[in-house]
């Protein structure tokens, strides 16, 4: 469909701090963010970020988590929004805040200025149970947006 | 609303597709997968879909998009674009009036003389239209695309270009290399690339070839000895291409071949022009031969005659006299045209002399006839006037006296005078049809 070839253009240029990893067909491609100014929490760090794609796309959101790998290193940012399963709490990402105008490239950005813009380090309230709970897929989990100011 | 999603979808995309251009066709393109081969204004790019605008519809807000994208995302989202309840999905306003608005005219004509690649590409076509015209394309001309099978029991697809025979191609056939069946509309691609039975290798280069292809390999075979294109103009140098290449920039007779084929074709065409001549020639001869049997047995005055022949003179006797008979022929012909007009010059003189003598007597004659018509009337008036006079010398008788009588028959000439010529005159007047007749 005309989605795949949406997605095919991206490859062509990507902001700074933003690459592309794996994108071996249609239906999930790996990127790698890093934050570009010298926020301590997330310095010389980088992040693998995992994008799934359902026939949908871009009509439904793209289903985006952290993913951890050991070599190359790469962790699960702390962040009040951000599980440690992976799961990001971003209402760009949610069935209700999700627009078809939205891309990959822009989704990576979203999250890279979300990262720059934090100042805690602490994991989302309930982590725990929740990382232990949940078996939904990310974008069905209604979260409640507690903070809009991270 | 109590329609279903299923119901409200397939009415939206109805919506959608249901241009007043668009015909139905069992393969309806998709716009928005083509593949561009222009390069587009990226504001001419629906930021759903990312493709050049299909059918742009625009919002209240006044952000376009495709109106297919759009109505898809409404109907994800659990809105319909007829409710109040949508927001744009660039600036996620609320919409509050229902519909959308068509985008103008030009626009559209803008992005529908985008050009794209044919998307029966991956098949094998190569046209490349614009975008407007490629439903018509594809529905239509489309060498690729799969159409209905001529043989109407048979239900397998089979591709436009092979019906131009209307046989069902989707009979077993056997590959002559390898036995093996195949649809028969599969045999050709499948000898060309698959069949391994039905490979040769080259004797040149042992490469392995179709048997099919050997004869366009032998062409372009590597390893293969080619003489040298100049090769029947004399030179004797012959080589693998890659050297063959080399030495025919730099062989001299190379560069004369197109001239010296240029040549040769005029020579083949002067010849057979002269054996057509040499026939006709040669009728002609023969037929003036015997003309000059039956006329003039001896050939002697022949060559008197002035001979214009400058041609003749380097081809031989044979042809010389054959063009002197013809000019022979020529000047007796000039002769008779000269006579004949000078024949008919003077037939026209005659006859204007003759027209001329005509019209003089014609004059002379008219003359002659007002003359004798005006004697007519003297000699009427003469007998009248006598009789009136004999008439008078009854009734007076001895009342005149015997001199004025002798004087009036002595001047019978100058008419009678007096009282007795008055009333004679009056009846001559009256009378005066006769000399009109």
């Amino acid at each position: 469909m005309f989605a795949s070839k949406r997605l095919g253009k991206i490859q062509k240029s990507l902001p700074p701090g933003i690459d592309l990893v794996s994108a071996p067909d249609f239906k999930e491609w790996q990127m790698d963010i890093r934050v570009l100014d010298s926020n301590p929490l997330y310095l010389n760090q980088t992040y693998r970020l995992r994008f799934r794609f359902s026939n949908n796309y871009p009509i439904e959101a793209p289903e985006v988590t952290f993913t951890t790998l050991t070599t190359p290193p790469r962790p699960i940012p702390i962040h009040p929004h951000v599980y440690s399963n992976g799961i990001i709490c971003l209402d760009l990402l949610g069935t209700q805040g999700w627009s078809p105008v939205q891309n990959v490239e822009s989704v990576c950005m979203s999250i890279q200025s979300m990262l720059t813009g934090n100042t805690k380090n602490e994991r989302p309230p309930g982590n725990e149970e929740f990382v232990a709970r949940n078996t939904q897929r990310p974008r069905d989990i209604r979260f409640v947006y507690e903070d809009s100011s991270v | 609303m109590e329609s279903t999603p299923e119901q409200i979808l397939a009415s939206l995309l109805d919506e959608a597709d249901a241009g007043p251009t668009r015909r139905r066709s069992h393969h309806p393109v998709d716009l928005r997968a083509l593949d561009y081969v222009d390069s587009y204004d990226h504001n001419l790019m629906c930021a759903i879909c990312h493709s050049p605008f299909v059918r742009p519809v625009t919002l209240e807000c006044e952000h376009v998009f495709c109106q297919r994208c759009i109505s898809e995302t409404m109907f994800h989202q659990g809105q319909d674009l007829r409710t109040d309840s949508a927001t744009c999905p660039s600036c996620r306003r609320k919409l509050h009036h229902p519909a959308t608005t068509p985008v103008t005219k030009i626009l559209n004509q803008i992005l529908d003389e985008l050009r794209v690649n044919c998307p029966f590409r991956s098949a094998g076509c190569r046209e490349v239209k614009h975008r407007g015209q490629i439903q018509d394309h594809v529905d239509k001309y489309c060498d690729y695309v799969e159409v209905e099978c001529p043989l109407e029991t048979c239900l397998l697809p089979v591709q436009r270009k092979d019906i131009r025979e209307p046989r069902c191609l989707h009979g077993l056939v056997k590959c002559e290399d390898c036995r093996m069946s195949f649809l028969e509309k599969e045999l050709e691609s499948h000898q060309k690339n698959h069949c391994e039975a039905g490979k040769v290798s080259c004797p040149d280069c042992k490469a392995q070839v179709s048997r099919r292809d050997l004869a366009i390999h032998a062409e372009i075979c590597p390893e293969a000895v080619f003489p040298c294109g100049a090769a029947q103009y004399g030179c004797d140098f012959s080589a693998q291409l890659e050297t063959l290449l080399d030495h025919e920039t730099t062989c001299p007779l190379v560069k004369l071949v197109p001239f010296l084929k240029m040549q040769n074709e005029r020579l083949v065409a002067h010849e057979a022009a002269l054996k057509h001549l040499r026939q006709k020639n040669s009728i002609l001869e023969t037929s003036f031969s015997t003309i000059q049997e039956t006329l003039n047995p001896s050939n002697n005055n022949l060559i008197d005659l002035p001979s214009s022949s400058t041609t003749g003179s380097d081809t031989g006797p044979f042809d010389s006299t054959a063009h002197h008979l013809l000019s022979l022929h020529e000047s007796l012909r000039e002769e008779v045209n000269r006579v004949s007009a000078a024949v008919e010059h003077l037939d026209a003189k005659a006859s204007m002399m003759i027209m001329n003598a005509n019209l003089t007597i014609k004059e002379d004659l008219s003359h002659t006839n007002a003359a004798i018509a005006g004697m007519r009337m003297q000699l009427h008036w003469l007998v009248s006037a006598r009789l009136q006079n004999q008439q008078r010398v009854g009734v007076v008788g001895t009342q005149r006296s015997g001199e004025r009588l002798g004087s009036t028959s002595g001047n019978n000439t100058a008419g009678p005078s007096g009282s007795v010529e008055l009333p004679v005159r009056r009846l001559s007047d009256s009378n005066r049809q006769d000399p009109k007749l």
